[in-house]
């Protein structure tokens, strides 16, 4: 089964790592990921789709017990043969003094 | 220990380095006692705590500083802190801190780092300490900026110990211990216990399974003692007259000897408890979460029973076992609002013959054996000293036949299963518990992984008593080997220990040494009235085994006993 996640989490040090760390270690292998950093509100705002024959509400529940989730919200559930949204990244690149 | 000086007093203000500030937040959380062992990147918070009231005692290896902490922690209820030096002083707190997190025990690890403009340089004793304790810990910080210290503090003492307990870690860069906190203030954030949310429809739910159910099982666990549930849970088992089980973290809810006691399940547990377990028609699971020592292949658990499942973590109920009625929230209200009487005197009868006929009971073999000295040590201390096990066929021993007073008493690598975990967690222990005796009962191979805890032991003079049941064998995998690998033994030999007893006196410890059954009485009596430390050696024969038996993947009903392996 594939589906979604909107999470909003704050933005300490490792926090992606934690949400990804358990993702996995509960049995959840990642399909896409997309990240927001929203600097004024100390916010990563976070789009996840994951798949595994586990139970959704096993990685929500575990997800949600992580200290510094601010909200946590399952998208939906799609069939394994549903095609995957396809989204435009733009690459930039950031050039500063050295 | 160090005498208390004016700068140290709870409350006070005024400017201040980061590492004196944590010594003060020490203070004022109430932290009478540190587990630690100095290093590079420490230094500025062992200088500080020169000062202060803190008893600061120094362990001998970080691990031993992490199972002190936790064994404090587990036989108080409070927080257990350890302190530990980057790079090697935080990657030996791991373990430790592993443990607790698997057996949600409330803990604060303050680890030094390098100095901020090092971090990712590989700098001298750096490692990325807040990525490898993340999946062991219930939260890691790195404080980054000194005015960021008094927050993460505060958070720390709070997730430590509200909710499911477990261990936080905070990663203290060295310049943020010695950089300037201006006038800060210091306020007490005690933890706060979650409140139920659970509904009073759900509640009713469960009364109504509880009214229609004819064969009914309580299985307990170690949220009762975490959710501060004693009580209400013994007040729940008189009222309503259901047997009870418990998984190894639960010994002790119920007192060993009483009638509705049906003691452990599980891999060791007794025949009669997994019996009752696969007849029930209700399990009532408290503070659980179905691990798989509790209940062998989990398809075939308990097949016949409705579930209803009371957890403050609402991600373990239904986590491996769904429940028809999920009580997520405070164990003790949810209890207290189950507590009905019901007439269940034909079940109760059923239940208490299977307990006298296939009850844990005391093996025929020659010498010495861990059932018959556990039953012994247990009738000894009437179940009222505090026992911190290590990990293999004497912790077995000891879950069957030690019948606790209370849990708290019971200090157990349940979920790690850590080697190594008893001797220092019995020094916590002892110092949270100065007026209770506490034993580390040891096999040879768990002993030997922290055995340098003796100096510990012998420094600061704790009275507390080592028991060593030597089978010259890693026996628990011994056992294994034979049950599972057809008696291919491998790599299990430790005939070659040394002499315990010696080892013991050079640290200052006296040591007796038994093999014969007739001088078990006298020789626990002596080792109990020898003031200070002291160490028994109790020879048993490597091949005894823990009956009985469920081997790893199999159901609870093709238990295995002695007779029959």
């Amino acid at each position: 089964m594939i589906f979604s996640l909107h999470i909003q989490a704050r933005s300490n040090p490792a926090m992606l790592e934690k949400i990804l760390q358990t993702t996995r270690v509960r049995g959840f292998s990642i399909r896409s990921m997309d990240v927001k950093s929203c600097d004024t509100e100390r916010l990563l705002k976070i789009h996840l789709t994951v798949e595994s024959d586990r139970p959704q509400e096993r990685l929500v529940t575990q997800l949600n017990k992580l200290g510094g989730i601010r909200e946590l919200t399952a998208l939906h559930a799609v069939a394994d043969s549903a095609p995957l949204v396809e989204r435009n990244l733009q690459k930039v690149s950031l050039m500063y003094p050295v | 220990m160090a005498g208390s000086g004016p700068a140290f007093e709870a409350g006070a203000s005024r400017e201040m380095n980061g590492a004196e500030y944590i010594v003060r937040k020490l203070i004022s959380e109430g932290v009478d006692t540190l587990f630690g062992y100095p290093g590079g990147c420490v230094m500025p918070l062992y200088d500080a705590l020169l000062e202060s009231p803190i008893r600061h005692i120094l362990c001998r290896h970080e691990q031993g500083t992490a199972f002190a902490a936790n064994g404090y922690a587990r036989s108080s209820g409070r927080i257990g802190v350890c302190l530990a030096t980057s790079g090697p002083g935080a990657t030996n707190l791991m373990t430790g801190l592993a443990d607790a997190y698997m057996d949600s025990v409330p803990m604060v690890a303050i680890t030094g780092q390098v100095p901020t403009a090092l971090i990712g340089t590989d700098a001298f004793q750096e490692i990325d300490v807040l990525g490898m304790s993340l999946p062991i810990t219930k939260q890691s910080f790195l404080v980054q900026a000194i005015d960021e210290l008094p927050e993460i503090l505060d958070q720390a003492f709070r997730i430590a110990l509200e909710g499911r307990p477990g261990p936080v870690l905070v990663d203290l860069p060295k310049d943020i211990q010695l950089a300037t906190l201006s006038e800060p203030t210091i306020p007490h954030l005690s933890g706060e216990r979650i409140s139920n949310t659970t509904t009073p429809a759900q509640w009713q739910q469960a009364i109504e399974l509880m009214n229609t159910s004819r064969r009914p099982i309580i299985y307990g666990g170690g949220g009762i003692l975490l959710g501060d549930a004693v009580s209400p849970f013994r007040q729940f088992v008189e009222t309503t007259g259901i047997p009870a089980v418990f998984s190894l973290k639960g010994l002790g809810a119920l007192p060993g000897d009483h009638p509705l006691n049906m003691g452990m399940l599980g891999m060791h547990g007794s025949v009669a408890a997994n019996q009752v377990v696969q007849e029930a028609d209700l399990l009532i699971a408290v503070g659980v979460r179905f691990d798989d020592r509790v209940t062998g292949k989990l398809s075939r658990f308990a097949p016949h029973a409705q579930v209803i499942h009371l957890d403050i973590d609402p991600a373990e109920i239904g986590k491996l076992r769904q429940a028809v009625c999920a009580l997520p929230g405070d164990i003790k209200q949810s209890l207290k609002a189950l507590t009905i009487k019901l007439n269940l005197l034909d079940w109760q009868s059923q239940c208490l013959e299977r307990l006298e006929q296939d009850g844990f009971a005391l093996p025929a073999q020659d010498g010495i054996t861990g059932p018959h000295f556990m039953r012994l040590l247990s009738q000894t201390t009437r179940g009222q000293a505090i026992i911190s096990c290590d990990v293999g066929q004497h912790q077995m021993w000891v879950a069957q036949h030690y019948a606790f007073d209370h849990p708290r008493k019971h200090l157990t690598s349940g979920g790690l299963g850590a080697m190594g975990f008893g001797l220092p967690a019995a020094i916590g222990a002892q110092l949270a518990n100065s007026e209770i005796p506490v034993i580390n009962v040891a096999g040879d191979g768990s002993f030997m992984m922290n055995a340098q805890e003796l100096a510990t032991i012998g420094r600061y003079r704790l009275p507390t008593k080592i028991i060593i049941l030597d089978n010259q064998a890693l026996g628990m995998v011994r056992q294994q080997q034979s049950v599972c690998y057809q008696g291919r033994y491998s790599e299990i030999d430790l005939s070659d220990n040394p002499d315990f007893c010696t080892l013991a006196r050079a640290f200052g410890i006296p040591a007796q040494s038994i093999s014969d059954p007739d001088d078990m009485a006298y020789a626990i009596n002596k080792l109990l009235e020898t003031p200070g430390p002291a160490l028994l050696h109790v020879a048993i024969a490597t091949e005894h085994n823990v009956w009985p038996m469920v081997k790893p993947g199999d159901a609870n009903d093709q238990i295995i006993t002695g007779a029959n392996p």
